[in-house]
């Protein structure tokens, strides 16, 4: 049976009424966000009430909060946009996949992972790189009950895989002449991973992974950044939140929501206070998560973000990127005003579509389209009948196939 | 000035191999071959001859001319076109790394089969991947030594046959010394007033495209 598109068509509209109402409700609570917003200019007052959620009595606060002294910076703040280094590089990767399928005439996945490397300052041919890993064995394809492993595990195993190749390139151009330092090194997501051992296979050890290549990256010398893009988060406004209320109203009970401004979200904030190219102040997520990796792993190591302006022109519409940084970038104002700058001219490359450019090339590279796997497929087929093997897809993908096929359609005669 | 620059470039395009591409798709009545972006060059020019191996032994060639040139965009080309400025880096990684496909559409004008030349269609179109390579300054002046070839030119559909043909004669005008270029000009506007004589408008702009 086809989509009945009359059927949707009607839940479609309703769909956007309810956005729309969505969105004007939202526009009622930016201006008592804004008025808090330029009320939170006292960097103590924000402290102790940070202090506050972070004593024993309070553990539902996940709101944003400034870093410690000396590098705090006053949450009602923005940052101008500096002058980028004269030379620097930018470092991107990312990653594609092929889930296991069990219909498959074989199991197996695949993971590709592409790099790009940008030389910022100088007029040179950028680099290329893709790195494409089959898994087939049990021990890849099987957790240690035998279970097959589930998408999440593949995608946190290609996340690792992005960061040991990222990890890898730095470490690769810190040895080379050629290459200016700078190196910026982005990632496509945030940088705050939670490997779930409920879901995924060996999380642990993906976790120590993880782990590992942020330390060989900052060994490397390198600037990392995560680039998660447009988020609903609503770190900024949970804090304008906490500030909001009275001493005594400060308990879990009233921080499962944000009160008056649930809703509304950081981004859509900061697109009335950011200009064209000004970032907000560095804060941390106040989480468990980010408690963890600040006590296991080190100082360095918490995961910092600053909301920047990518948008090019201050009659553009505002184009809101989060931007997620470890600990030892966010404080070192250097590196973050370079960070900031390089963004930006990475942004504007890619003219209307503010996205940088180094990173949606990594994307190309990474990217395994339907032909591609459809081609990998045949490849494993012909692999297979070499071996004396008889591969054949299961009845169940078969049948559907047959059903799935290009449809003829019924037509007048002339 | 506009002589000295074109058969400077023309000469170059000889002197790199003249190599132009590889067959897409093809038929006896002409072909489309394939390049990277940064490959192209002197050899990618409208109105060029060209040649493609019909056979593995390279005894049996067809013959044409290059009468259009496409570089497709993509949405990130035309993302990049949207920019303030074109940034250089990503100019380079556009045209080397990103392999912006160049098609070259080729009309067939005639053969060579064992070094004779015939205007008439090849016997058969050339295989897939085939390598195209420009005509030598002694193949045009060989195959233009007689101009029934005209007739396929001015016949074919969906091309632009009058400019098609004028750029081809300049080209083949320019492998002559200055006498031989003004008598073999001469010689092809009489071929075209004779087979143009009932579209006397069309005979006009094709001779005002070829005057010396």
């Amino acid at each position: 049976m086809s989509l009945e598109f009359n059927q949707v068509v009607d839940q479609v509209q309703r769909m956007g009424r309810y956005l729309g109402t969505r969105w004007s409700s939202a526009a009622g609570k930016l201006d008592l966000a804004l008025e808090r917003f330029d009320a939170a200019c006292d960097l103590a007052l924000v402290q102790a009430r940070i202090d506050m959620v972070r004593g024993s009595g309070v553990s539902g606060y996940r709101g944003a909060a400034p870093l410690s002294a000396p590098y705090a910076e006053i949450v009602c703040g923005v940052g101008e946009p500096s002058a980028a280094p004269e030379r620097a590089t930018i470092v991107a990767v990312d990653g594609s996949q092929i889930y296991p399928d069990a219909h498959s005439p074989a199991l197996y996945y695949l993971v590709n992972i592409g790099a790009f490397i940008y030389h910022y300052g100088e007029t040179r041919l950028p680099r290329q790189h893709t790195t494409p890993e089959l898994y087939y064995t049990e021990s890849a394809l099987e957790d240690k009950d035998g279970r097959p492993v589930n998408n999440q595990t593949v995608n946190a195993r290609r996340t690792v895989m992005e960061l040991k190749a990222l990890a890898a390139r730095a470490w690769e151009l810190r040895d080379d002449p050629s290459v200016a330092a700078p190196i910026i090194t982005l990632h496509d997501g945030g940088l705050l991973k939670f490997f779930g051992a409920t879901e995924i296979t060996d999380a642990r050890t993906l976790e120590k992974d993880y782990w590992e290549s942020l330390e060989k990256l900052r060994e490397s010398g390198a600037v990392l950044a995560g680039y998660p893009g447009a988020q609903r988060a609503t770190y900024v406004v949970s804090l304008l939140h906490l500030l909001s209320l009275p001493p005594d109203q400060v308990n879990d009970a009233n921080l499962k929501t944000n009160g008056d401004l649930e809703g509304l979200s950081d981004t859509r904030l900061y697109s009335e206070i950011l200009n064209a190219g000004q970032r907000s102040a560095v804060m941390v997520q106040n989480s468990p998560q980010n408690y963890d990796y600040k006590t296991r792993l080190g100082v360095d190591y918490e995961i910092a973000f600053f909301y920047l302006n990518v948008s090019g022109e201050l009659n553009e519409s505002p184009r809101i990127a989060r931007i997620d940084i470890p600990m030892w970038v966010a404080t070192n104002p250097a590196a973050v005003d370079a960070l900031q700058a390089l963004i930006l001219h990475q942004c504007a490359i890619q003219g209307r579509k503010r996205y940088p450019y180094a990173l949606t090339r990594a994307d190309e590279m990474a990217y395994i389209s339907s032909t591609e796997k459809a081609q990998i497929d045949q490849l494993i087929r012909v692999s297979m009948l070499e071996n004396g093997l008889m591969p054949e897809e299961s009845e169940k993908l078969q049948t559907k196939g047959l059903a799935r096929g290009a449809r003829r359609q019924h037509r007048l005669q002339r | 000035m506009r002589d000295s620059m074109m058969a400077t470039t023309y000469a170059n395009g000889v002197n790199g191999r003249g190599a132009v591409g590889r067959v897409l798709r093809a038929s006896t009545t002409g072909f489309d071959c394939g390049t990277r972006g940064s490959r192209i060059d002197e050899a990618h020019t409208f109105g060029s001859f060209v040649k493609v191996a019909l056979d593995d032994a390279h005894t049996a060639w067809a013959i044409g001319l290059i009468y259009a040139i496409r570089i497709d965009d993509d949405p990130l080309a035309r993302e990049l076109v949207m920019a303030a400025g074109v940034d250089n880096s990503a100019l380079l990684d556009q045209r080397e790394n990103r392999m912006v496909p160049v098609e070259i559409c080729v009309i067939n004008i005639g053969c060579m089969v064992n070094g004779t030349i015939y205007h008439s269609l090849p016997p058969r179109p050339p295989m897939s991947l085939t390598e195209v390579e420009l005509c030598t300054d002694d193949e045009i002046l060989r195959f233009t030594d007689k101009l029934d070839f005209f007739r396929l030119v001015l016949s074919a559909r969906e091309v632009p046959s009058d400019e098609l043909l004028a750029a081809a004669l300049q080209h083949a005008s320019w492998k002559r010394d200055m006498d031989g270029r003004n008598r073999f000009l001469v010689k092809c506007g009489r071929q075209l007033a004779g087979m143009l004589s009932h579209d006397l408008a069309r005979l006009a702009h094709v001779l005002e495209l070829i005057r010396p």
